[in-house]
């Protein structure tokens, strides 16, 4: 049986708080909350996320719904039932855009996650092991930058395409936006390795490695428990941007007419209305200017984190 | 007796790499068969100017730096020589305080994560672990309650002291403090080094201290190693090093460390120049080319270490004039 004692835990809290410097985490909020672009960012990301998770509940239609097409209302300029209008196939423009969210936030994110693990993996057996281990996975790195990771998106796009009908791998639904996901994590990962080997170069010799090593630490340990938290905030920075950069990337092969054609993407809503730009702007401006806060949101949130966790690099 | 640590011509060379094919230019030896015992109990300081390879010797020691030669006997064991799983068995005996309390202490871990890893590394329960984790704490002048604390919340006095905790985790015999004190204000300094003095008492330690303030090592150290260029240039017991430094070097530097006794005050046989490249050094005794008493033998050939009196090596061809003439005033002094 617990009862709180309430006099206690506030005498606590009273004298707790100011004995407890702020932690590397807190310092760097501290930092972050006095910079205006960053808590921009933080607020159109948030903003993001918030469309993203309620946008079945906030979306006027069913984000399929084409009856306006029957009812001869494609391309109908904003009123007071379609808000943002409707484009040419007769979906209500308000509702892709929110939908969209989603399928955005689905591509930077999951496309980071990948590109994350495969850039901390290679990054930190180049810094930790170093030598030829290190000449060469970073020589494979810089092969993967100068690849264009368009083309190759869009030849696999496609050739992935042809080759999945017939098998299993149909029926997983959104296959085509996974592809798309998949190879964008393969192509971003250079950054992240760059900046892991860097970070794991450095922490490598740092004396609370070469403490842990002298009690007998395990390697594992030492690279997971020692190395890596250090070389967080580094990293997280670099994924922030990357998540802007692999949404941009998405809606590029999406306008181009290669992205899939089940999921609602923002990139896909221009390529279809792009021609009535002049009859219909409405269809193309709302998309646009999603992409344009998202991606916006994320650089500043980047930007943002950069002068929080690494405050000696301004000035 | 035999020494609990024993280190017989131990080198520690680095290659060192130039140009744009990286082409070998030379070898820093910065450490250069040095050999010294350090028995149970007892503080064995190693002084030396920066640079001299002190610190590479103490990482050599602890194996965080594999040395190219020689030979390394830790309670009668040769630590060059062990598999893995020995290696790890060794590691409970021997360990490390570091310099600099707040480079040392991971700032992802809680004092007692930091003090108790090497329970959960050598297999004991988390129950031993806790009970140990405050014992230690306790033992350095902290808390249990500190246990939970992040190493940012902590001064650097008692970052130090979690340092050490960490260090004497599960009984170590061997502890090498590499400039334990350097790095903290002057006030603070002391109270670490009474800590240490008081533990080696009640737990039975043995030190090998690197330092370069004399004074301290003085206060603490039972015999003290002087090191020059990588080498020993003089091993000796406290007192007699301290009343008759035989080296040259050894007199400058205590020269050059000042002192409020007016008796102890020697005269200035500072050496002017530099310390000369570990790249490159010079023929002969290293130290000739800023020793005030070089003579042409000294250019020619290193010297070996002598013995000069019970546990006293110097390793200088004139030491022996020296040894014969204990006051110093009567050797003119080129100033």
């Amino acid at each position: 049986m617990d009862t709180p004692i309430v006099p206690e835990a506030v005498a606590e809290a009273s004298i707790a708080v100011p004995l407890r410097p702020p932690g590397l985490w807190r310092q760097g909020w501290y930092r972050f909350r006095r910079n205006r672009g960053g808590m921009l960012g933080l607020g159109l990301v948030a903003l993001v996320v918030l469309v993203a998770l309620l946008c079945p509940f906030v979306a006027p239609f069913a984000p399929n719904d084409q009856s306006a097409m029957l009812r001869g209302a494609a391309r109908k300029a904003p009123d007071w039932v379609h808000l943002l209008g409707t484009d040419r196939n007769g979906y209500d423009v308000l509702t892709r855009v929110l939908y969209g969210a989603s399928t955005a936030l689905a591509v930077g994110l999951g496309a980071m996650a990948v590109a994350s693990v495969i850039g901390v993996i290679i990054g930190g057996i180049a810094g930790y092991a170093g030598g030829l281990t290190d000449e060469l996975l970073m020589r494979f790195a810089e092969f993967f930058m100068v690849i264009p990771v368009f083309v190759v998106i869009l030849a696999v796009v496609r050739l992935f395409g042809i080759v999945v009908v017939g098998t299993w791998l149909e029926s997983i639904p959104n296959l085509n936006l996974m592809t798309i996901i998949v190879l964008l994590g393969c192509f971003e990962w250079p950054p992240i390795a760059r900046m892991a080997r860097a970070e794991f170069l450095r922490l490598k010799h740092a004396e609370f490695v070469e403490a842990a090593i002298c009690i007998g630490t395990k390697k594992r340990d030492i690279l997971l428990r020692h190395i890596l938290p250090n070389a967080l905030p580094s990293l997280i920075v670099l994924v922030a941007l990357g998540i802007g950069g692999a949404i941009l990337a998405e809606t590029m092969v999406s306008f181009l007419g290669f992205g899939d054609p089940k999921a609602v993407s923002w990139g896909q809503q221009l390529h279809f209305n792009y021609e009535a730009l002049k009859v219909a702007p409405w269809a193309v401006l709302s998309p646009g200017a999603a992409i344009f806060v998202t991606v916006l949101g994320f650089n500043l949130l980047a930007d943002g984190l950069t002068d929080a966790f690494n405050p000696r690099l301004r000035r | 007796m035999t020494p609990l640590l024993d280190v017989a011509d131990l080198a520690v060379h680095f290659p060192v790499f130039r140009g744009p094919l990286r082409r070998k230019a030379g070898t820093v030896r910065a450490v250069d068969g040095v050999s010294l015992q350090v028995f149970r109990g007892e503080t064995l300081a190693l002084v030396g100017e920066s640079g001299c390879g002190k610190s590479t010797l103490a990482r050599a020691v602890l194996r965080l730096q594999e040395p190219s030669a020689g030979q390394l006997r830790f309670e009668g064991q040769d630590l060059l020589r062990l598999d893995r799983r020995a290696m790890k068995a060794a590691r409970r005996r021997m360990r490390m305080v570091f310099q600099d309390p707040h480079a040392s202490l991971n700032p992802r871990l809680r004092a007692g994560e930091i003090v108790g890893e090497a329970f959960d590394i050598h297999g004991c329960t988390r129950r031993e672990r806790d009970a140990g984790v405050a014992e230690l704490l306790t033992l350095v002048g902290l808390g249990p309650e500190h246990a939970a604390r992040f190493p940012h919340e902590f001064s650097g006095g008692q970052r130090q002291r979690i340092g050490i905790a960490r260090a004497l985790a599960l009984h170590p015999s061997l502890v090498v403090c590499d400039e334990p004190v350097s790095a903290l204000d002057v006030s603070v300094q002391a109270q670490i080094v009474n800590l240490l003095m008081e533990l080696q008492e009640r737990l039975g330690l043995s030190y090998l201290f690197i330092s370069h303030d004399l004074h301290l090592v003085e206060f603490i150290a039972d015999r003290v190693a002087v090191m020059y260029l990588g080498r020993i240039v003089e091993t000796a017991p406290i007192q007699s090093l301290y009343a008759a430094p035989l080296h040259p070097y050894t007199q400058a530097l205590l020269a050059a460390s000042p002192s409020i006794d007016p008796d102890r005050r020697h005269q200035h046989v500072v050496p002017d120049g530099e310390v000369p490249s570990p790249l490159s050094p010079p023929s002969g005794c290293a130290f000739h080319p800023r020793c005030p008493f070089a003579i042409a033998n000294c250019r020619a050939e290193m010297p070996p270490l002598l013995t000069l009196a019970p546990g006293h090596d110097v390793r200088c061809w004139r030491a022996g004039e020296w040894a014969a003439a204990p006051q110093r005033a009567a050797i003119p002094v080129g100033s």
